[in-house]
């Protein structure tokens, strides 16, 4: 029988390392990449991620030593399974947990005065302009009538979910949300980056008591289901809960922050996810937080989180 | 406009190779626009407003991938499908993933009910067993590994004759099998015409001035090198050109290998005339009566079958770039040598590139040596020393026993190529960088460093060194043709176009008959 090749999980989300660690954890690998592997849980459905150590803690994922999962012969259809620490897959390889570190969402701690964040979000987004990547929101990367109207498109439905989340008009929002689902290139469409962006930074940003109450987000989760394929999904489920990318919350944090830290550090991070993924889920953001200012939340949403 | 549509279900790449591919799709000549995107309802939405929704792509579901192309004829759209599907191929990504380790062939065989095909790379002294497993589990055999004795090579393909399946090796490094290149081989448009080669590097040389023609390739199957020996009696070339011939496919054959042992010959032109198919034959240095006595096309060099092949294959002759000889640059290189460079130095990859070549030189030159001339009087006595003409294959077993492959390990060559320009009496160098699955990923770029020091050394002492290089591959290879060949032509490497053409230049070069 080949030997499989053992792997130290450096990290992980806390709810996927207690469930390993307590055996309850079932799955299959729903599909597998150079740097990542998602696992469909048998129990809930959920994606649940491995990911190399040079990318970063996410909900549902453990970050492991490894360099490259399909030079191991990690394959789609691989069972998955956890036990005595650690999580076994297919016989080619074993994630062992012991003394991973516990990582959750960070959340803010403070929140800047709305003129300050206003005027961060227009240096930001003027910041995406010139360095983002082409592909969705910034043309460039084909010159053709599908690009051109894919950006149109992406670009009409941002707006108009911004005006319509300024309002306070859910109806609208939700409408202009399922226009961009699903909507754009690559594995994790442009549309869909772009909301994760969004949803993620309105519920961090939102006051505690809100978790979990915004019917937009409820509604976009709904509606992506069948608008889009399930790695995205996945990613716009956790968002809406205000669970996200590490990278991608000190950005949130680094814009909405009292503190006088710069946010360029943190959006060039961003920026650097995927293709033009980063791009998106930037552009997200800022829309996202400006949603707040602009519906008059953000003054009222300052909690001390700890 | 003709709009063509591939769906690839539940498949998912990387956004990294999406939007790579989805570049490099637009870009592929005659396409006027392609989407390469999840079937979602908004990118199907996006199709339905620029009039290439199709019905194909209106099935699709958000976890497919879609790939629809719009271009002027049906054809264009159609070679655009297979040439992004050989990018997607490159990419290797994510298709389901395919990579499966095995312990035993038995094994791979129940879990991978669709295999018919294996691969033995094992040391010699198994290979035989493994194959014969294979054999008997049902699978078509590519035997790289070498030190096979030929009565198991025998014994083996006999077994696979008789169960109707192809045994190409043992010492088969190349072969293309259902627009899969397996070991070393160049990622070639699909056409019309199929291969069975004896050599590697000839097949390979052969399938991609065929695509530089404007052709395409059904398959490459390759026999091993000693398939053609009276002891084997070319049983694989001869099953290699019946199964060719039962493809639909192909419409034109080409039979790729040194001269085969007069009997075996017989047999096998005799099985290519009955196969019903045109057939040429390239049978390098090999008698072109005995062939066109047989009623079938001779192709002198490489470069000539593939022609001959393509032309028989429907392509029009007057359409086709046939790389004229460049006359002027002879003349030219000529009068930069001083009269005492009066050598070519070839310090080649590929067997078959080096055995051309040196048919080439021999056709003016009588004191050409080698390591693998099969003229005792002509072979090297020390493979690390040159005589007057020398063609050295660094393929051969003389510079691989316990090494890597040039292809992939070039180290050998780097010093051979700097002992070489300190050598006043040589005019001309010339070297082969083999693109292709298998091959090294960079092999112009490892040669740089020790190119501009020849280069120098020859400069230092007042001599101009010609250095002549011939890139084997094809704008579909992942280390791009066109940097490779780039970065050498930056260095000031004259770049041949075909094996055939840098034999001649570097015959040219240092001939000093007016």
């Amino acid at each position: 029988m080949r030997a499989h090749t053992t792997m130290q999980a450096r990290s992980g989300d806390g709810a996927f390392l207690a469930r390993v660690n307590g055996a309850a954890f079932a799955g299959v690998i729903h599909s597998a990449f150079h740097r990542a592997v998602n696992i469909a849980c048998l129990c809930c459905g959920e994606l649940h991620t491995l990911v190399t150590d040079d990318l970063d803690d996410g909900p549902n994922s453990l970050v492991v030593s490894a360099d490259d999962f399909l030079a191991l012969g990690i394959c789609r259809g691989d069972s998955v399974r956890a036990g005595g620490g650690s999580l076994a897959i297919a016989g080619k390889a074993m994630v062992n947990i012991a003394g991973a570190a516990i990582w959750r969402t960070p959340l803010p701690e403070t929140h800047c005065p709305a003129g300050l964040l206003r005027r961060r979000l227009a240096e930001a987004e003027a910041a995406i302009w010139r360095n983002g990547k082409p592909g969705g929101f910034i043309e460039g990367m084909a010159d053709t009538e599908i690009a051109r109207l894919t950006t149109r498109m992406l670009h009409e439905g941002a707006d108009g979910l911004a005006l319509a989340l300024g309002r306070r008009d859910a109806d609208a929002a939700l409408a202009h949300a399922g226009r961009l689902l699903g909507l754009g290139p690559g594995l994790t469409p442009s549309g869909d980056d772009f909301l994760v962006g969004l949803l993620a930074s309105r519920a961090l940003c939102r006051r505690p008591d809100d978790l979990g109450s915004d019917a937009f987000a409820h509604g976009v989760v709904r509606l992506a289901k069948s608008a889009t394929n399930p790695i995205a999904y996945a990613a716009i489920a956790k968002a809406a809960r205000g669970e996200v990318r590490e990278r991608v919350a000190r950005l949130i944090i680094a814009l909405g922050s009292a503190a006088a830290e710069p946010f360029s550090p943190a959006l060039t991070q961003v920026l650097a996810i995927g293709s033009s993924s980063g791009t998106e889920i930037a552009f997200g953001v800022i829309r996202g937080l400006a949603s707040l200012i602009d519906n008059g939340e953000w003054d009222h949403g300052y909690q001390d989180r700890h | 406009m003709a709009i063509k549509t591939a769906i690839k279900r539940n498949t998912y790449f990387d956004s990294v190779s999406l939007m790579s591919v989805t570049g490099r799709a637009n870009a592929v000549a005659g396409v006027d626009q392609a989407m390469i995107g999840m079937g979602t309802a908004m990118n199907k939405e996006v199709l339905q407003n620029v009039g290439m929704l199709t019905p194909e792509a209106a099935e699709a579901q958000s976890g497919d991938l879609m790939i629809v192309v719009r271009s002027a004829s049906d054809e264009i759209a159609e070679q655009a499908l297979v040439e992004i599907d050989e990018l997607f191929k490159q990419k290797g990504g994510n298709e389901s993933g395919r990579k499966m380790n095995y312990a035993t062939i038995e094994s791979a065989v129940a879990h991978v009910p669709g295999a018919n095909l294996a691969i033995i790379a094992v040391a010699g002294e198994f290979a035989s067993r493994e194959a014969r497993r294979a054999l008997e589990s049902g699978l078509h055999v590519m035997m790289f590994s070498d030190n096979v004795s030929i009565e198991d090579e025998v014994a083996l393909k006999t077994l696979a004759h008789d169960k109707g399946l192809l045994m190409m090796g043992p010492d088969c490094g190349t072969a293309y099998i259902g627009g899969v290149g397996l070991c070393f081989a160049n990622a070639v448009r699909a056409g019309n015409i199929g291969i069975v080669g004896a050599s590697g590097t000839g097949s390979q040389e052969v399938a991609a001035r065929i695509h530089d023609f404007g052709g395409g390739i059904t398959q490459i199957i390759g026999t091993g090198g000693r398939d053609l020996n009276e002891k084997v009696g070319g049983i694989m070339m001869i099953d290699g050109i019946n199964a060719l011939a039962r493809d639909p496919a192909t419409e034109v054959i080409v039979l790729v290998s040194k001269p085969p042992a007069k009997s075996v010959q017989d047999k096998v032109l005799a099985a290519a005339a009955a196969c019903g198919k045109p057939v040429v034959a390239c049978l390098l240095g090999g008698s072109e009566e005995a062939v066109t006595k047989a009623g079938l096309q001779f192709g002198n060099t490489t470069k000539e079958a593939a022609l001959k092949a393509v032309i028989l294959g429907g392509k029009k002759e007057a359409e086709i770039n046939k790389r004229a000889l460049n006359l002027p640059l002879i003349a030219e290189t000529r009068a930069k040598l001083q009269p005492e460079q009066r050598y070519i130095r070839a310090l080649l990859c590929g067997g078959t590139l080096c055995e051309e070549m040196m048919l080439i030189a021999k056709e003016s030159y009588d004191n050409v040596y080698s390591n693998i001339a099969k003229d005792p009087a002509r072979k090297l006595k020390d493979v690390s020393t040159s005589i007057e003409h020398t063609f050295i294959d660094f393929g051969d077993d003389d510079f691989t026993r316990g090494r890597p492959h040039p292809m992939i390990d070039p180290s050998q060559r780097l010093a051979r190529l700097v002992q070489e320009a300190r050598d006043p009496s040589v005019g001309v160098i010339v070297l082969d960088f083999i693109l292709g699955y298998g091959a090294h990923e960079d092999p112009a770029g490892v040669m740089i460093p020790a190119l501009v020091e020849a280069k120098q050394i020859a400069a230092t002492e007042g001599r101009h060194l010609e250095i002549l290089g011939y890139v084997l591959g094809t704008d579909l290879d992942s280390q791009s043709l066109a940097e490779q060949t780039a970065k050498l032509s930056e260095v000031g490497v004259t770049i041949a176009s075909s094996c055939t053409n840098a034999g001649l230049l570097a015959r040219g070069f240092v001939s000093k008959e007016n």
